[in-house]
């Protein structure tokens, strides 16, 4: 979008120095053309009294004083538009999907919802929280602070080393620890070395009480996003199925929830291999493991890094493939009634940390679907 | 000045100049804005920081809240079947951030001119008076009103961001 207005900005320049070709005049005047809001922005900004009225606007706005707002306890601003905030979203619903998607599942389930209630209960977005499995197979639960329990488990780490002192440390095997995060669960981990990993609803992350001197290796399921602690003697790397990324020190993002593993790159740089192929990817670049083929292209960081930043963002996908990111995300169950459309493709993005009624809420505007709660299933249905 | 006024700074302006556009009044405009910077700050710590992460959040927030508004104005229905959302909207709202970060730029830019060269700036290019005019309500020469103008059209382009350049030239010919 942005990189098109630049492009009509660009030509009307040509324009008024009288290089355009004809080709690009043309362009301009479909630009004009295609939309009649286009034409609106442009005499907008020509009608000079509007301008007035615009930079007038500005004058008055007293920058100082909403500062100092602010700066205040919210209470002092009006409540009244406080909690729709919290939910900031866009839904664009795009027409003309495409895919015959088959979906045969739960085909029964319409004859069995006739008496369900309207939405009223509410689910609360994941929680920080997870499941820690030891090397000697005792569960730990960890909950709530995602910044004090980096040193539980560095503690816990060493309290497990202690134990096995007295065994020489050149035989001492590689011992496990594992993270699991479940649906309706985010966490934050630091590992010994110093690497950071946020690690997705329903995912699981394999890891060494210790690190070996010459590398340091982990294993994950389903969604990470990695900032490797630098180390150039000590790459580092992450295995799901059969990808393997190898790093030295740099940020990146592994989607493994599918048959796919799909890897995309903030910055830095990492080489992704499957069975003797490799390739290395550029910062904004992905790979993706699909079957045996893999593959690497230009990544939506925006997109691919949005749960990271705490927002969803789906981008073309069906209401199946929605559905199956809230069901990690607020650990529940969907349902759909035979008659939804299920190739239909919205895009749009929203705050992570709402609870579900408020998503809910949001997708009752777009689409022509309506959400009912039967126990802890969600029964989609059209309006 | 803290980052976090630095970046109130930046945005607040243009935000309230993008609501008012949706609600219609400006004290409206203004506590939405500051509700979604209260709501930004408080959450920032969870977020990417990135300029355009920063500048998309802000503008999809206040957006929303605008709707909200308006919902709860008992115009729902008209608006909403006004405004459906689907591609074009996107694109129109795309428009309109530009239509406001073109306008507030402007704005700051003769805010910065001299005070002689602001006014006779404003009077000649908005409220579209001829030098003559100009030269009648002030009792000063055409040919500083002339120097002037160029003056201040100097300083515009020079300070405008390049990428706002073509369309301001389209619009003030």
């Amino acid at each position: 979008m942005k990189a098109n207005t630049n492009y009509v900005a660009r030509l009307i320049y040509k324009i008024l120095r009288g290089q355009e070709t004809a080709t690009e005049r043309d362009a301009v005047e479909q630009w004009r053309k295609s939309d009649q809001r286009n034409d609106d922005l442009l005499e907008s900004f020509r009608d000079a009294k509007n301008i007035e009225g615009d930079l007038n606007f500005f004058a008055n706005l007293d920058e100082d004083e909403a500062w100092g707002n602010i700066q205040q306890t919210p209470k002092k601003i009006k409540k009244n538009y406080g909690l729709f905030l919290r939910v900031a979203a866009i839904f664009i619903v795009l027409l003309g999907a495409s895919l015959f998607y088959l979906f045969q599942q739960d085909g029964e389930v319409s004859d069995k919802v006739a008496s369900t209630t309207p939405v009223k209960k509410d689910i609360s977005p994941a929680q920080p929280g997870a499941l820690l499995v030891l090397a000697d197979g005792s569960v730990l639960p960890l909950e709530k602070s995602n910044k004090t329990v980096d040193q539980k488990i560095v503690a816990l780490a060493n309290k497990d080393n202690g134990k096995n002192m007295d065994i020489p440390v050149k035989e001492a095997p590689l011992q496990f620890n594992t993270l699991v995060v479940p649906k309706g669960n985010f966490y934050k981990l630091t590992l010994e070395d110093g690497t950071h990993v946020w690690i997705n609803a329903n995912s699981q992350l394999k890891f060494p009480i210790k690190f070996k001197d010459n590398e340091r290796r982990v294993y994950l399921e389903g969604e990470a996003y990695f900032e490797v602690a630098h180390e150039s003697g000590r790459p580092f790397f992450v295995e799901s199925r059969e990808n393997e990324v190898k790093v030295l020190g740099t940020h990146f993002n592994i989607n493994a929830y599918n048959s796919n593993v799909r890897t995309t790159l903030s910055s830095g740089s990492v080489q992704v291999s499957h069975s003797g192929n490799v390739v290395v990817l550029e910062p904004g670049e992905y790979a993706n493991l699909v079957g045996e083929q893999l593959r690497k292209g230009k990544a939506d960081l925006e997109h691919d890094l949005s749960w990271h930043n705490n927002q969803f963002y789906f981008k073309k996908e069906t209401i199946v493939e929605i559905a199956s990111t809230l069901s990690k995300w607020y650990n529940i169950q969907v349902k759909f009634k035979k008659d939804v459309a299920l190739d239909k493709v919205y895009t749009g993005n929203f705050k992570r940390d709402v609870k579900l009624s408020e998503v809910l809420e949001m997708l009752t505007y777009v689409c022509d679907l309506k959400f009912e709660f039967q126990g802890k299933e969600l029964i989609v249905e059209n309006k | 000045m803290g980052p976090e006024e630095k970046l109130f700074r930046l945005y607040y302006k243009s935000l309230c100049h993008f609501a008012w556009k949706f609600v219609g009044e400006s004290s409206i405009a203004e506590d939405l804005v500051q509700e979604a910077f209260i709501t930004f700050f408080k959450e920032r710590q969870r977020m990417d920081e990135s300029e355009s992460f920063v500048r998309n959040y802000l503008y999809t927030a206040v957006r929303f809240s605008c709707l909200k508004h308006i919902r709860h104005e008992k115009v729902k229905e008209k608006y909403w079947t006004r405004v459906k959302f689907n591609e074009e909207d996107e694109h129109s709202v795309e428009l309109s951030m530009i239509h406001t970060e073109v306008l507030n730029e402007v704005y700051r830019i003769i805010a910065e001119m001299p005070t002689s060269c602001q006014q006779i700036f404003k009077m000649g290019y908005f409220e579209g008076l001829s030098n003559l005019e100009i030269t009648e309500r002030l009792q000063i020469s055409v040919n500083t009103v002339k120097t002037q103008k160029q003056r201040g059209m100097k300083i515009l382009l020079e300070k405008l961001h390049p990428e706002f350049l073509p369309i301001i030239i389209f619009l003030l010919k």
